[in-house]
């Protein structure tokens, strides 16, 4: 009885094994092998038309003692995703309050929201370049010329670069936040609203106590998602400003990119790859810690 | 906030010749009239919303009346921020039906073209530098092949991960889940060394001093060629795979066990089961994967950016992003840029209209982009 049981479990893990051996070669060849590389070669001076040369830590030594760049850029990505992911995460929560209701046409509303989500995120970078048009652009004109608010000059001014970035940014990615939060809010059973209104709570209480909590994981998804892709902001800051004006937003990938593609750095650059990488592992760890003390977790009913 | 809309329209549309009489506070009465509207409607739209959070503000009326109340403001907000979000694609379509010179207008400021020149559009197609009808093949092209790529090997996968039970299966598959957090430079560099053979810049120079790079004596095969940007793909290893192979594992777990254990009693292998019993039923999910793969594809820039150096290989993405790179504001010319951008929405925005609920029951399932 034992020994055909056994073959069938092992028949399965044998077919389970061949299904998943694309994605294990895919993995050992264009994930773990790079990464491997990437490590290995910041170790190196690589310029892609000798073989690498071994430098020992001086790719490092150089990132963190003479490179001012590297700390600006560092900066900078800190700065943008400090600004950008709390405001995916209020923003897109509350449009999904917003939309979470059975009045007719919500459904009309949630697909405008969406749209700028499904343009392509150059498209969208070229539209608000036009949009934020220091002189023509449309923004000066409806908040500076017809409503007298002072408009900031988006692209040429050191201080509002960022934010420029930002607003674009929250735009074309607010309808993601907004589905997932709508998915988060719809799932919260209903009888815990009733229950909490027996208890006499209001709205605001039933928001507080009840929907947030119940909502904790996916702000948590969303916070973890918004902090690796924005770090890796690149396509915006390249369209939009280039990294200007006076290095505002040269962020840390643009400037691993002109090291790497454009100046053929490769040693120097695979070192700023592992510092970002150990920085984006860090961050996913530090918020998965802060999240077990914050994170509500509904326990299923069996 | 419909109040803000509708003056910013009458504004825009209608000149500003509304009451000139002149008022004891300095503006017209037109300004004075259309300030007290705006302030009176956006403090009844604070104060509404704060009725509805908060239980000490009194209610009066009967609950009807409450509910249709809040379907008003709801209604209103609703209606305001669709307008923002709207009011850059509006601008993106009017730009590009300008002339040169509209464009530059600012008094009066034109909000839609004098006269639409369609011709715009047809003149992208005439440009010298980028062959805009090659973009398309070459954009479309890698867009299918990924396609096909990607929902190909994330069902398969995805399948493995699901259904069959193997040793270390929940550990590789928190692998997979976390590549997400590799960060795409990380793989890129490498694989540029790799695929190095392709770049012209390097073809040119460097000619053969990278025989010793992995895998191929001969490059040739590689040169001019999207392999970069689709190889991973057919191993699940690109940087979104995982999403989809995820996306892929939750669906296979909702098919019935009963179905699957069926074809085993039934004698069938675990590929003939795959195929013939739970693909035909993964259709939602393969559409949602092979929708957010186009979408990811037809707009990928900084892979294209890197790995296609010569201008007839381009893709759309990049023919778009020179619009704004060339040097010097004088030198754009909004209206083409604009267009362009049409161009290369209008595929998608049909495919969402045509597709929405798998789109958002795929972005719901994985919580991709942003």
């Amino acid at each position: 009885m034992r020994a055909p049981r056994w073959t069938i479990g092992r028949r399965e893990a044998v077919w389970g094994f061949v299904f998943i051996s694309p994605w294990v070669l895919g993995f050992l060849i264009f994930s773990l092998g790079p990464m491997v590389a990437i490590i290995a070669w910041g170790f190196t001076e690589y310029d892609i038309l000798q073989a690498p040369k071994l430098a020992g830590l001086e790719n490092y030594i150089e990132i963190f003692t003479e490179d001012e760049k590297f700390l600006k850029s560092l900066a900078n990505t800190a700065i943008y995703v400090g600004l950008l992911v709390p405001c995916q995460v209020v923003i897109g929560f509350l449009l999904a309050v917003l939309v979470n209701t059975k009045l007719p046409m919500a459904a009309l509303f949630r697909a405008f929201y969406f749209l700028p989500t499904i343009m392509p995120l150059v498209v969208a970078s070229i539209v608000w370049a036009w949009v934020l048009q220091p002189e023509l652009g449309l923004l000066k004109f409806l908040l500076e010329d017809t409503m007298g608010i002072p408009t900031p000059r988006f692209m040429v001014d050191e201080y509002w670069s960022k934010p420029g970035i930002v607003i674009l940014t929250v735009w074309s990615s607010i309808g993601v936040q907004m589905i997932l939060f709508l998915a988060a809010l719809q799932a919260v059973p209903p009888h815990l609203y009733e229950a909490a209104e027996i208890d006499g709570a209001g709205p605001l209480r039933k928001l507080i106590h009840v929907t947030i909590p119940l909502v904790s994981p996916t702000i948590f998804l969303v916070i973890i998602i918004g902090i690796i892709n924005s770090f890796q902001v690149f396509t915006t800051a390249f369209v939009l400003t280039q990294g200007g004006p006076l290095d505002s937003t040269l962020f840390y990938v643009l400037y691993l990119w002109r090291k790497a593609f454009v100046s053929f750095e490769f040693g120097y650059a695979s070192a700023l790859a592992t510092i970002l990488f150990i920085i984006i592992m860090f961050l996913t760890a530090l918020s998965f810690w802060v999240s077990r003390r914050l994170v509500h977790y509904e326990q299923p009913e069996s | 906030m419909i109040a803000t809309i509708l003056w910013l329209g009458l504004v825009v549309f209608g000149g500003r010749s509304i009451g000139e009489q002149a008022t004891p506070f300095g503006v017209t009465s037109g300004e004075l009239l259309w300030t007290v509207v705006i302030a009176g409607n956006w403090v009844l739209d604070i104060s509404g919303v704060a009725w509805m959070l908060s239980p000490r503000i009194p209610r009066w009326g009967g609950p009807r009346l409450q509910r249709r109340l809040a379907a008003v403001i709801r209604y209103e907000l609703m209606i305001g921020i669709s307008v923002l979000a709207l009011i850059p694609i509006f601008w993106m379509v009017s730009t590009s039906l300008k002339t040169l010179p509209e464009t530059y207008e600012v008094e009066p400021y034109l909000l839609l073209p004098r006269e639409p020149q369609w011709g715009n559009y047809p003149f992208l197609f005439t440009f010298e530098r980028f062959n805009v009808l090659q973009l398309f093949k070459n954009t479309s092209l890698m867009t299918v092949v990924n396609l096909v790529a990607n929902v190909g090997i994330a069902a398969f996968v995805g399948y493995g991960f699901a259904r069959l039970r193997f040793p270390g299966r929940n550990l590789l598959f928190m692998l997979v889940l976390s590549s997400l957090m590799v960060p795409f430079i990380v793989r890129i560099i490498p694989l540029f060394v790799l695929f190095s053979g392709n770049t012209y810049i390097l073809q040119d120079q460097l000619g053969q001093v990278f025989s010793w790079t992995i895998f191929f004596e001969s490059r040739s095969w590689a040169q001019n060629t999207y392999l970069p940007l689709v190889v991973p793909e057919f191993f699940g290893a690109a940087g979104s795979s995982a999403l989809y192979i995820f996306i892929m594992r939750q669906y296979f777990l909702t098919i019935p066990h009963e179905l699957i254990e069926a074809g085993r009693v039934d004698g069938a292998s675990e590929f003939a089961i795959w195929r013939r019993i739970v693909l035909p039923q993964a259709t939602p999910a393969m559409v949602a994967v092979a929708i957010l793969s186009l979408q990811g594809s037809w707009g990928a820039f900084i892979e294209p950016l890197i790995f296609l150096r010569k201008v007839d290989l381009h893709t759309l993405s990049i023919w778009l992003s020179s619009f704004r790179s060339v040097q010097g504001e004088s030198a754009i010319q909004w209206q083409y840029g604009m267009a362009g951008g049409v161009l290369v929405t209008l595929p998608v925005f049909i495919l969402f209209l045509l597709f929405q609920r798998y789109f958002i029951a795929g972005i719901s399932l994985s919580g991709i982009k942003g």
